[in-house]
């Protein structure tokens, strides 16, 4: 299981909200990413909130200055609209790349980022939200705020098929809280997909962990490591008693 | 110590890899031709990429002419992830050839890995075995990133150095014949441990 620190990014700042809605600046991104760094995080995933809004100068800067000090994967994304996108963000140090937005609405980029970059290095992002009353599973776009006609089983089976590599896969109505993970959307999801699944939105406090499957991949935490509610350290070595796969050094 | 180069293919990770060999003090110099080669030193190829891509942007860098270079022991070779991979003689990702510096195929690792263990992508830190490998027998055990779909199937065993485990069968991890070294983790982002090991890996090619 590999712990995945979650920060999104507005211009050169960490922010973190509600429901992705993200209202508040925490401070400098590389200072957190260095310090999770330090801690033993796994992975690093940088969501930038705005770069499809405006420029990505604030985003390349933060990865340069993060990738010469944190040697653990760095995951980016946020307004990759087609190939070249994708080469400045590797060029800039991403290990490796997500897309969402531009996916779901001209779903062959996907293909021409598997034949330049490989499939295990593109992760699908899906951001979803259960409507109410269909009970069915809608994806969203730009950080929750558009819905789109698409339904997740279809999207998953769709996106596969074209070659993504992994999902990272938000709750929307549940990132922020710190209420616990969507558990429904976790058994979900790992009925419809057999990739490698990192499961984000809900982390609060490590009783939480208690409810997750070994067949997840991943779990993203954000605001609970931001507000320091609770230590990397804590966290796997809850998993550890549960018997996970969990890294130490 | 000679020198450093690390091969730009245009697409790959090569920042995180230039910085970990930095954390180590040793200074790497970017080349996308080969003929700027001309001494005793080591080549790098970092990962990320499409088989065939990267084979063609080799092709395009005049490979050809550091050939001998590494036959004749001049020139260590380390590939690191996709890097690794193409040192063989062929992958079912593309159509290009490999350079066929070891003998072997790349293969999807679901061919051995479906139904119930189902690996589409290998993606996350796996525990290494270094198996009679005093040179690092230190990291036996320890953890190690890991992100691919393909894996290599070396056709002579002995070149196997290392491998990590999943469903009981072994996934090939390091490969090492003289001169000619890949990696199908990245050290670059394996944390501290990565980093030592890859120093580990630089001075292994000159004792």
């Amino acid at each position: 299981m590999r712990i995945v620190s979650r920060l999104d990014i507005k211009n050169d700042y960490l922010i973190k909200g509600l429901a992705l809605e993200g209202l508040r600046k925490l401070g400098n991104a590389k200072d957190f990413a260095k310090k999770y760094y330090e801690s033993g995080i796994d992975e690093i995933i940088y969501i930038d909130t705005v770069a499809s809004l405006y420029s990505r100068e604030g985003i390349f800067k933060i990865l340069m200055e993060t990738v010469q000090e944190v040697f653990v994967p760095i995951t980016v994304g946020g307004g990759i609209r087609n190939v070249d996108d994708a080469y400045k963000y590797f060029d800039h140090g991403a290990d490796k790349i997500f897309i969402n937005t531009a996916a779901v609405e001209h779903p062959k980029i996907i293909d021409k980022l598997v034949n330049n970059f490989g499939s295990a290095n593109i992760t699908l992002s899906i951001e979803t939200i259960k409507d109410q009353d269909s009970e069915a599973w809608g994806v969203y776009t730009s950080n929750g705020r558009d819905k789109s006609n698409r339904e997740l089983s279809e999207w998953i089976l769709e996106a596969t098929e074209r070659g993504v590599g992994e999902i990272f896969i938000t709750s929307v109505n549940f990132d922020g809280f710190q209420k616990g993970f969507d558990i429904e959307l976790m058994s979900k999801i790992l009925s419809i997909s057999k990739l490698p699944i990192v499961l984000s939105g809900g982390f609060g406090e490590i009783k939480h962990l208690e409810k997750l499957s070994q067949k997840l991949s991943g779990i993203a935490i954000g605001s609970s490591l931001h507000y320091k509610k609770v230590e990397i350290s804590e966290i796997k070595d809850k998993l550890k008693t549960m018997n996970y796969e969990v890294r130490n050094e | 110590m000679n020198k450093i180069y690390l091969f730009n293919t245009g697409i790959s990770n090569f920042l995180s890899v230039e910085y970990a060999f930095k954390e180590l003090n040793y200074q790497v110099k970017k080349i996308s031709n080969f003929e700027d080669i001309t001494e005793e030193s080591l080549l790098v190829v970092p990962g990320v990429g499409h088989f065939d891509n990267i084979m063609h942007k080799l092709e395009e860098s005049n490979f050809q002419n550091i050939r001998s270079l590494i036959d004749d022991k001049k020139l260590n070779f380390l590939g690191i992830c996709l890097g690794m991979q193409i040192l063989f003689n062929d992958s079912s990702e593309g159509n290009k050839r490999g350079l066929g510096l070891l003998e072997g195929s790349v293969k999807k690792l679901t061919d051995r890995f479906y139904d119930d263990e189902y690996i589409s992508t290998n993606v996350g830190w796996r525990k290494v075995i270094f198996e009679q490998q005093e040179k690092f027998s230190q990291f036996n055990d320890n953890f190690f990133y890991f992100v691919h779909q393909y894996e290599a199937v070396p056709k002579n065993e002995n070149d196997i150095i290392a491998y990590t485990q999943k469903f009981n069968k072994n996934i090939v991890a390091a490969v090492k014949k003289e001169n000619i070294c890949g990696i199908q983790f990245h050290p670059e982002k394996s944390g501290q441990n990565g980093i030592k090991f890859l120093n580990s890996l630089i001075k292994g090619f000159y004792e």
